[in-house]
């Protein structure tokens, strides 16, 4: 007897290893049901998502899956969210690059890349969206004026991009103005030049030598102060736009002064030798802690960054938008730095061509488009958010606790519309003095004022140096191939070792050339295939190639 | 010689299949061989994307055949040469630091006559193998921080030198990845020797001491040749997998700075495959591995056969 158990106990639990191993999550068509009155009403289509935080600041205990916003939306829309992957913002690539790999793509893709979307699109991944456009109302009523700007390489429609914002511009910075405060600074001498800027940072240095004036992450920045400020793109390891065309930033003519900068500050102790093995907890770390004078950011972050620093427990820290301190040199091209409004931007959602509950993800979709859920990602819920006072809507703002009673991570879900409007901007920015307010129980209206005055007038003054220059479009209208995109990773992770070791003086300039010189001429196709496209990806903007 | 006779006589017996004796202990090997099975044996058939251009959404059968293109890439990349180098270099520096230590440390640990001591060293040697290497690694960031690690603030405020950023220069990187091997894992696989240390029949040191024999030659006539079978076992195990090398450790240590000597196989492939989402040419590099670490193994096994009269097989 007790052998046919454990035989049937042993055979049983094979059989569960091999069933669980072999479970797929896929979502399925909604049946019918019956409510109280008798009518049959369409049960909701099961429907799983993949979606990115766009770097939103998301509270610990925040459910993704089942949230106020998102469940107004899919019930809207009547779906049920059986499952939301939302990776962490540093790892959406590998989250991203893992769930295309294992061919079980979610029914709706929400993600930061349309060139990635595209070349899966290509690949038969995502649905053809030009149909589900012209057939949909509200799909063609946001994007009419954007079908050129949305197509992949063959004329395809795979994915929709956010629509356009008043207030977005990517590279941007703020810095600490308390702390130039401290150091003697008012408003009239605030750095303009990178040397200022530099002599701020030494005198910071002198100050408390325990401050860590600049730092960096693991692989650099995304936009790198000290490079920007030379007109070389990014972390200076890829490609970008030059006087109307595509260059590696290893054949900016500044990239050795840029270099040398970053040595000059390494050596100085003004920048964190750290940076090339800091991971983002000690990014962070050091950013509330160290008085770190300048951070890179987009600027509506920039505008409002002063909040995270409150709940930080660093009640003094004031944030302000910075404005690229340019090196004075013909050579700088200010029009790869800085960059205007885009017609669409980089968040994008798709939907799988596997999908099988497909009219319920076009829902969905038209859902997260419709003037309902824009009041929702922006005013959050009435009566909890947001009160309406003779006919206009007024956030309520609490006391302080981190959330402002805005309907937590309501941002999260501005999939297409984006995220740093004019108005949102300027709702977080009242929540961030809010913050402020209650962390300093001492300061008074007039200070805040003065604080507020100080931040729109540089805030406007970015917008306004921004949108005067042509919009930038090689990382945002250009799909290269699949091959040459794989390779344009590598090379990236190639070119950082070289400027990281310049830039500490591991490698003398002239041993930089010699490695610059094979690098360039190693990806060469890469910036051959970049120039191919640039003028098909100009006209997309009213800019011409070269110029 | 008349008990292995008995013995001898007694496993004849045994010998044989006999269903109602047999099938529940043979019933027990099911869950293990399915695992094996499904995991291992049905994923060779994915060893096809090594020969394609595979596209995850057109699968294996709708992708592109492209024969031995992704090997050629490979071969003639290279960073693929950089990172097979350091592979081999970093794991025969772990068999000549690494694999002796375990071995010294069991048989220091056998001498030992407290037995609450014995237990209490043991125990806290084999505690490292049990941390995640991700926690590991945060140790051993901490401890080497040029800033705030106790090692800098040692060498800064005791030395008056300057502080070391030890990570991200390439002639540090190798020791520190010895060492956080050897820290990890000893305590465990000392564990492997002092078990087959207790097999030694104690009998045999008795007689040596009657016959006058020291400390040393016990150890060296006695106790070395009773590890001798466990030793093979694990060096056979451990030159297998030469071009092989732990992922998490390399990768959660490592930078750009040290690629030249950090950069291994599996470091590579991560970012090929992960990043680069080039799964075939993963394939071709993991095929290749597991083809030379096959040979490996088989190579070793019959060189220890030669040597030591003894094998895994």
């Amino acid at each position: 007897m007790k052998r046919k158990i454990l035989m049937l106990v042993t055979l049983l639990l094979s059989i569960a290893m091999v069933f669980s191993a072999c479970v797929v999550q896929e979502g399925s068509k909604g049946g019918t049901d019956q409510n109280g009155t008798g009518d049959v009403v369409k049960a909701p289509d099961k429907l799983r998502i993949f979606y990115v935080t766009q770097g939103a600041t998301v509270p610990e205990d925040f459910d993704y899956q089942n949230n106020t916003i998102l469940n107004l939306i899919a019930k809207a829309a009547n779906v049920e969210i059986v499952e939301a992957i939302v990776p962490p913002w540093s790892d959406i690539v590998t989250k991203y690059n893992l769930m295309m790999s294992s061919g079980n793509i979610c029914d709706v893709v929400h993600y930061n890349g349309p060139q990635t979307i595209n070349n899966d699109g290509k690949n038969g991944a995502f649905l053809d969206l030009t149909s589900v456009i012209n057939n949909s109302a509200i799909i063609k009523e946001r994007y009419s004026n954007f079908l050129e700007q949305l197509k992949a390489e063959d004329g395809k429609i795979y994915a929709l991009r956010a629509l356009p914002a008043d207030g977005d511009i990517n590279m941007c910075f703020y810095f600490r103005w308390d702390v130039l405060q401290d150091l003697g600074y008012t408003e009239a001498t605030i750095p303009d030049t990178l040397d200022e800027w530099i002599e701020a940072m030494r005198k910071l240095k002198q100050k408390y030598p325990d401050a860590i004036p600049y730092t960096s992450m693991d692989n650099l920045h995304w936009s790198e102060f000290v490079f920007s400020c030379y007109g070389i793109t990014g972390r200076g390891t890829a490609w970008q736009e030059y006087f109307g065309k595509a260059i590696h930033s290893f054949e900016h003519p500044l990239i050795k002064d840029a270099l040398s900068t970053y040595k000059m500050m390494l050596d100085e102790g003004l920048m964190d030798p750290e940076f090339i093995t800091s991971k983002r907890a000690d990014f962070d770390a050091k950013r509330w802690n160290k008085k770190v004078l300048i951070n890179q950011q987009n600027l509506g972050a920039a505008m409002v960054f002063a909040s995270r620093y409150m709940s930080n427990n660093i009640p003094e820290a004031r944030t302000v938008p910075g404005i690229w301190p340019f090196v004075d040199d013909p050579r700088v091209d200010p029009a790869s730095i800085y960059e205007g409004i885009l017609p669409v931007g980089n968040s994008v959602v798709a939907i799988a061509s596997t999908s099988k509950v497909k009219d319920a993800a076009i829902r969905f979709v038209e859902e997260m488009l419709s003037e309902e859920t824009q009041t929702y990602i922006t005013w959050g819920i009435e009566g909890v958010d947001y009160e309406v006072v003779n006919g206009e809507k007024q956030q309520i703002l609490d006391d302080g606790s981190g959330t402002q009673n805005f309907t937590q991570a309501k941002s999260l879900y501005n999939w297409l519309f984006a995220v740093n409007t004019r108005m949102n901007i300027e709702k977080s920015f009242k929540a961030t003095l809010n913050a402020i307010k209650n962390a300093n129980p001492g300061i008074t209206q007039a200070e805040l004022d003065e604080y507020s005055r100080i931040s729109w007038k540089y805030f406007n003054k970015a917008l306004e140096i921004n949108n005067s220059y042509p919009t930038y479009v090689l990382n945002k209208f250009i799909t290269l191939n699949d091959d040459t995109a794989a390779r344009a990773t590598e090379a990236a992770n190639e070119a950082l070792i070289i400027v990281t070791k310049a830039m500490r003086g591991d490698i003398s300039l002239d041993e930089f050339d010699v490695q610059a010189a094979n690098f360039l001429e190693k990806y060469k196709f890469i910036t051959e295939e970049y120039n191919q496209k640039l003028p098909a990806a100009y006209k997309l903007v009213g800019r011409e190639y070269g110029k | 010689m008349a008990r292995k006779n008995d013995i001898l006589i007694e496993l004849n017996e045994k010998r044989g299949f006999k269903k109602s004796r047999d099938l529940p202990i043979y019933m027990l090997l099911l869950p293990g061989m399915l695992l094996l099975f499904v995991f291992h044996y049905i994923p060779l058939f994915g060893v096809a994307i090594a020969f394609q251009n595979f596209i995850p959404f057109k699968g294996v059968l709708g992708s592109q055949w492209v024969g031995l293109k992704n090997f050629e890439y490979f071969l003639k990349d290279q960073n693929f040469w950089r990172v097979m180098k350091n592979t081999l270099e970093i794991n025969l520096l772990e068999i000549v630091f690494g694999f002796p230590f375990p071995i010294i440390f069991a048989l220091l640990l056998n001498e030992l006559w407290s037995s609450k001591f014995k237990k209490t060293v043991q125990t806290i040697s084999y505690l490292p193998h049990f941390i995640s290497w991700v926690i590991a690694a945060g140790i051993f960031r901490s401890i080497l921080s040029p800033s705030s690690g106790i090692i800098n603030v040692f060498l800064k405020n005791v030395l008056g030198m300057q502080p070391i950023h030890f990570l991200s220069i390439a002639g540090y990187f190798r020791p520190i990845l010895i060492i956080a091997g050897i820290w990890k894992g000893f305590g465990m696989n000392a564990v492997y020797y002092l078990a087959a240390l207790s097999s030694i029949d104690a009998q045999l040191y008795e007689a040596a001491k009657i016959d006058g024999a020291g400390k040393w030659r016990q150890t060296w006539h006695i106790t070395l040749p009773g590890l001798k079978n466990i030793t093979i076992v694990l060096l056979v195990l451990q030159v297998g997998s030469l071009v092989t090398i732990g992922f998490e450790r390399i990768f959660l240590l490592y930078n750009p700075l040290v690629y030249e000597v950090g950069d291994v196989i599996s470091t590579y492939t991560y970012r090929l495959g992960i990043e680069q989402v080039r799964f075939s040419l993963t394939s071709a590099i993991g095929l290749t591995q597991s083809v030379v670490n096959f040979i490996l193994v088989y190579s070793t096994n019959r060189l220890a056969k030669a040597v030591a009269g003894w094998s895994l097989w």
